[in-house]
């Protein structure tokens, strides 16, 4: 689903109450949010009934899905604070560093410059990284968050995250690097070119 | 120029943190060489790669997921279908047709023509829900009245209401929903909210479950207050042009309260009724007596030594007889009932 599709399926749901529209909009944050969920829970089974509550308040509130300004930042919120609950309830309250996220790929590209090969390059440099690090870097690149935003869902300060921010986009550089080597020598300029 | 300074700056555009000054400096640095600008080509064309778990989350785990939804979704809409057929049933539905009637026929002999309010209202004893024109749902307690105007929906949503009610509001940020009671006007776009202003009580009550509501004060107009979700505006029925009575002075004339809502179902006290559920929470004998005798529609006398004592408690779908025992049972006031009379003593 493209970002820009997000209006029409809110419209579609809160409106006409469509069931299409609201599976659509299930199958496109599901996963995001169960590896989100996952991360804090290190429970699967009880992360997928955590966001399957989440989808049951929305589908009940849909009429005021038009009044959420920016429903990713609404659903990792309300994933946050779901599993917060959860871990009380188990008498955790303390969640230091999140757990492993969930596996990740990236399966295709309409840019010709990433070939499916670099692609998974890419992928597997990503998956390396530390979890919150990850977690940081695809809520920017994939739920369009911004710093402010990804800075209260996860309860560190602004700076830490465009701190861990460069980090994932320095792990990136050394991969693209690696994918295309006769960009090798003019990716950067070497520390002699220019200061 | 450090990498890292152009790491940075790339990172600020893809969350769109970009500031003009920092655009200019990006600009600069993607110039200086050809490599920068390559590197963040390929970066942009990246960050358009959406994430998939093809692996984690295969394809038929996001189709259970989403039949796992489904099936909750349903599970509880059909109980609360079940649960509101014996909830309200026909003897209420009666009650209210009866009442309605009355009403436009009442108001028929007042005002002809198409003006004429529609009018909602519920005797002792009694509830109903109702489906305003625009979808809103109001659910109204006993011994309550709703009105509002034909044109109800037009360029307003305009209700009055003595009683109590529960609002659920469809949202419509050009037509403002306000409900009118004796001296307080509720506005909201799209929420739900409890209002309670029966006249036999000193206070006028305001619960906000979800969005947002303004409340005005009739007697100060400039006096506006924003509620935010479980939270409780509790306004005196008093009005500072009249004399104060004794020993009420220490009352403050509007108070905020937090509301314990359940995390479960966010039902609280004050709205626990639109599930037929009675419930007391550290009320005293005088706040409960009124409560009872509009619930049960029957008329309470008090010869008893007085009670300082308070009680809580809920009683769902419970008679009479069960809520008195229980009063009986933890303060020791007697009862005897005869018709609709019930004497404490």
């Amino acid at each position: 689903m493209q970002k820009e599709k997000l209006p029409y399926l809110i419209k579609r749901i809160s409106g006409e109450s469509d069931e299409p529209a609201f599976n659509e909009l299930m199958r496109h944050y599901y996963p995001g949010l169960l590896s989100f969920a996952n991360s804090i829970l290190s429970d699967r089974a009880l992360a997928e009934e955590v966001i399957q509550d989440i989808f049951v308040q929305i589908w009940e509130n849909k009429k005021t899905l038009p009044a959420i300004n920016n429903l990713s930042n609404y659903l990792y919120r309300a994933v946050k604070y779901a599993c917060f609950a959860e871990l009380a309830k188990k008498k955790r309250i303390h969640y230091g560093d999140l757990g492993e996220s969930l596996v990740m790929a990236y399966t295709k590209s309409d840019a010709k410059i990433l070939s499916e090969e670099s692609l998974k390059y890419i992928a597997a440099a990503i998956n390396k990284l530390p979890p919150r690090c990850q977690l940081i870097f695809r809520l920017i690149k994939d739920e369009g968050l911004k710093y402010s935003e990804v800075a209260s869902i996860l309860d560190i300060s602004v700076k830490t995250v465009e701190a861990q921010m460069t980090i994932a986009l320095r792990a990136l550089s050394t991969s693209l690097k690696a994918v295309f080597p006769e960009y090798r020598d003019h990716f950067f300029s070497k520390k002699s070119g220019s200061s | 120029m450090s990498n890292d300074r152009l790491l940075e700056l790339l990172g600020r555009r893809s969350a769109g943190e970009l500031t003009l000054k920092e655009q200019i400096e990006l600009g600069q640095l993607l110039k200086e060489h050809p490599g920068n600008q390559s590197f963040a080509r390929a970066l942009e064309a990246l960050m358009t790669v959406p994430t998939t778990y093809p692996d984690a989350v295969p394809e038929k785990a996001v189709d259970d997921f989403i039949s796992h939804v489904r099936q909750k979704i349903e599970r509880k809409r059909k109980g609360a279908r079940n649960f509101r057929m014996n909830r309200w049933g026909l003897r209420v539905a009666a009650a209210v047709l009866i009442l309605v009637l009355a009403g436009i026929g009442y108001y028929r002999s007042r005002d002809a023509g198409n003006t004429v309010p529609n009018l909602v209202a519920t005797k002792k004893g009694n509830k109903t829900n109702i489906v305003l024109p625009d979808g809103t749902k109001v659910w109204v307690n006993a011994d309550s009245r709703l009105v509002y105007a034909p044109s109800f929906g037009r360029d307003t949503r305009e209700v009055e209401l003595v009683g109590e009610a529960y609002f659920d509001v469809v949202h419509d940020h050009r037509r403002p929903f306000i409900v009118h009671t004796r001296n307080i006007d509720v506005r909201v776009l799209g929420t739900v909210f409890n209002v309670r202003s029966y006249a036999d009580e000193p206070s006028t009550q305001t619960t906000l479950i979800r969005g947002a509501v303004q409340v005005s004060l009739k007697h100060a107009k400039d006096k506006k207050i924003m509620l935010a979700p479980g939270e409780k505006l509790v306004v005196q029925n008093a009005y500072p042009d009249q004399p104060l009575q004794e020993g009420r002075e220490h009352l403050p004339q509007i108070e905020l309260l937090a509301v314990k809502t359940n995390p479960v179902d966010s039902f609280s006290a004050e709205t626990e009724w639109v599930n037929n559920k009675l419930v007391f929470d550290k009320n005293h004998l005088k706040e409960i007596i009124p409560v009872l005798e509009r619930w049960y529609n029957i008329k309470i006398v008090c010869r008893n030594k007085p009670v300082t004592q308070t009680f809580s408690g809920t009683f769902e779908n419970d008679k009479l007889e069960d809520v008195l025992q229980s009063l009986q049972l933890s303060a020791g006031i007697r009862y005897k009932i005869e018709k609709e009379v019930v004497t404490f003593y």
